[in-house]
């Protein structure tokens, strides 16, 4: 996939849009405050992040054996299994599928992996219509945009937005309650969910072993694309499985809170396989894609290798002061936010995106919500490492740092030169101008203002305060 | 003509390959703990306190609960769902309560009830436009105030298609979570059902300014009718 522009100039667009950050803050701070909420609410609840965490980690650790045994128990029960080395395979084994069944309408029920592979321009590029049903991604679908988060696709469009473009691109009148938007999908969606000859979904979590895919969601589209088309295609990476079918609870009970705060969502589908006699509606055919696509270079990679415990459920995105500023599109990749941010490096190779690892205040927050408790600062850290070893520092660069390594590693010369930064940084705060001629502080003036250090440094008032009050230092 | 020795490596082959040796280094990973928690004191064990549990969560996310005496009574509580709703064509699944509540339901209808059953008199198309769909839960969830639908006992769009579903269930299989609930998925034969639905709640969204909107896809109401007196 192509970046479409630098990280840097989308970011520092998206940080000027004031009525982005209200969208942003609007739905993400909701999500943060229920997730909070049902976790305190959850008996043991951080004993079952651990659990969770346990078994990503085990079923990522044994990939090499439960891949094969997730597709001999999919084959038993009737499906048919292909494996995607790259996006492109991925794409053109779905094709496939699509012109031996002479589809021409696809239903989709929502799928990071279909946007990270870009299912639907392959689709389009065949002649073949590909519907998204989320409303979200039905609504990004209609504008021309990628999903810019995780879970809530249209998080970036206001109601006003997705009125105005239901008029423009579906020639509604204008509606004015999300309610009225909401049954225009409902009605014309239902028309494409009839017709349609094939379905794809993603898959949330699978078990290998009885082979069971796990396709959560809200609102009954799921449901409709993995049980209304003759034939159901499901995309999945191959790092989302888990060992045992006793690994589905714990992941199922910290999913739906981590992602929207609900104690389960409305759906939650445990598909084994086609109809078989004597049932009266599924499908007649169950694929199942296993996509490879980098995953495997990142499990070869030990420092970021528990990236792939991730579960998709976009809680680091709404607890990021980054992301809420700049937005998903910013980041010029599927995933977003922090952990789009350790993951793009992954699947991409850093050298496509260098930037996205300084995309974080490294404030800790992502690892704080994350129901696998992933290491994102760490992992940020390490790309952040590898980008700056890809790239030549400057004459003034290397000076400052050597100078600086100098200064910190030797307590002497940092107290002789302490109270001397400390005035310069104090005369920097009260004169913004003298800031703006030196550059690394000029790019910092433009949006903000320099602190001023305070009165005494901390030595200083750690040295008052033991000699002052040993009793309460001590 | 040159014999072609080069051999393009299958895609399984490939992935497969690229996985074992990206874990070459991973000697072994302590098998993974997700034994569920030790129940605390606080977890009822008793089927009336599963099922306050069960009704508190699932009245949380807006499901309507009922809890009925006998079958003929939740035919009565159905009858007058129906008649609120204005629902003249209904849909069932054909397992016994379902069929035995639905019969009763459409004898006990002032305006007169059209039901067919899933697999007998109802079609795909009839299914589509009813008005309302009848299942029987193979399992109530109380941790969560959730419905375990079972593809193997009745038509996955009944629950589905229909903007009303609801749901009677007998009242001894309420279970205290997901991880008791689960493995009643499973035929006699141990096989998993081809699809299994977890059911919490209506249809819903909050894709548009995080307004909360019922009945996006699915229904846009659920009823679960619990039946003390039903055979389990």
């Amino acid at each position: 996939m192509s970046m479409p522009s630098p990280f840097r100039a989308r970011a520092a667009a998206a940080a000027a849009d004031k009525a982005l950050h209200a969208k942003l803050d609007h739905a993400s701070l909701p999500f943060l405050e229920k997730r909070a909420h049902v976790f305190a609410a959850l008996p043991d609840g951080e004993a079952r992040r651990d659990r969770a965490r346990a078994a990503k980690a085990y079923a990522v650790a044994h990939l090499d054996t439960l891949l094969p045994e997730l597709e001999r128990r999919l084959v038993e029960h009737g499906c048919v299994v292909h494996w995607a080395s790259d996006a492109a395979e991925a794409c053109r084994l779905v094709l496939d599928i699509a012109a031996r069944n002479g589809v021409r309408l696809v239903v989709k029920g929502k799928s990071m992996v279909s946007e990270e592979i870009a299912l639907n321009a392959s689709l389009a590029a065949a002649g073949i219509e590909a519907v998204e049903t989320d409303l979200g991604e039905y609504i990004v679908q209609l504008a021309g945009v990628p999903p810019s988060h995780i879970i809530t696709p249209a998080i970036h469009m206001s109601q006003d937005d997705v009125a105005a473009l239901f008029t423009s691109r579906l020639g509604e009148p204008r509606h004015e309650t999300a309610e009225a938007l909401t049954a225009v999908a409902r009605r014309v969606l239902r028309e494409k969910f009839r017709q349609a000859g094939m379905g794809v979904t993603g898959v949330n979590v699978a078990s290998a072993e009885s082979g069971t895919l796990v396709v959560v969601e809200n609102e009954g589209n799921g449901r409709m694309a993995l049980t209304l088309p003759r034939v159901h295609v499901a995309l999945m990476g191959i790092e989302k499985l888990v060992a045992r079918d006793a690994d589905l609870a714990p992941l199922l009970e910290i999913l739906p809170r981590s992602a929207t705060g609900q104690t389960l969502t409305s759906y939650v589908s445990l598909v084994s396989g086609p109809r078989r006699p004597g049932e009266t509606d599924g499908p007649d055919e169950v694929h199942v894609v296993l996509l490879d696509n980098g995953r495997s270079r990142v499990l070869a990679d030990p420092a970021v290798r528990e990236a792939l415990y991730c579960l998709r459920c976009g809680a680091c995105l709404n607890a990021c002061p980054v992301y809420r500023k700049v937005g998903g599109h910013a980041y010029g990749y599927p995933y977003s936010g922090p952990i789009g941010a350790i993951l793009a490096p992954g699947l991409l190779g850093i050298a496509q995106v260098p930037d996205l690892p300084f995309a974080s205040t490294l404030c800790g927050a992502c690892r704080d919500v994350c129901p696998v408790r992933i290491d994102i600062p760490r992992l940020l850290l390490t790309w952040r490492a590898r980008a700056t070893a890809l790239r030549s520092a400057s004459a003034s660069e290397r000076l400052l740092v050597r100078g600086w390594r100098r200064l910190a590693s030797s307590a002497a010369l940092y107290r002789l030169l302490a109270p001397a930064a400390r005035a310069g940084a104090a005369l920097l705060a009260r004169v913004p101008a003298l800031a703006r001629l030196a550059p690394p502080l000029a790019a910092w003036e433009r949006t903000r203002r320099l602190p001023a250090p305070a009165a005494a440094s901390f030595h200083e008032r750690w040295r008052a305060r033991r000699d002052g009050d040993g009793s309460r230092a001590a | 003509m040159p014999a072609v020795t080069e051999t393009v490596p299958v895609p399984r082959d490939a992935v497969l390959a690229a996985v074992r040796a990206a874990l070459a280094d991973v000697s072994d990973v302590a098998s993974a703990d997700t034994r569920p928690p030790p129940a605390s004191a606080a977890t009822p064990s008793d089927r009336a306190a599963l099922l306050a549990d069960f009704a508190r969560e699932a009245r949380a996310v807006g499901t309507v609960v009922h809890v009925v005496a006998t079958v003929a009574d939740a035919g009565a509580a159905v009858a007058t769902i129906f008649a609120d709703a204005r629902v003249a064509r209904a849909v069932a699944w054909p397992t016994p309560l379902a069929r035995a509540v639905a019969v009763s339901a459409a004898d006990g209808s002032r305006d007169g009830l059209d039901v067919r059953f899933a697999g007998t008199d109802a079609d795909a198309a009839a299914i589509a436009h009813a008005d309302a769909g009848i299942t029987e839960a193979d399992a109530l969830v109380a941790a969560s105030g959730t419905l375990l639908l079972r593809a193997a006992s009745g038509a996955r769009t009944v629950s589905l298609l229909p903007p009303l579903h609801v749901a009677v269930v007998p009242a001894a299989r309420v279970v205290a979570d997901l991880g008791a609930a689960l493995p009643a998925s499973r035929g006699r034969d141990g096989a998993p059902d081809t699809c299994v639905t977890l059911v919490t709640g209506p249809s819903r969204t909050a894709d548009i300014e995080k307004k909360l909107v019922v009945g996006v896809h699915g229904p846009c109401a659920l009823h679960v009718i619990v039946v003390e007196e039903a055979d389990c």
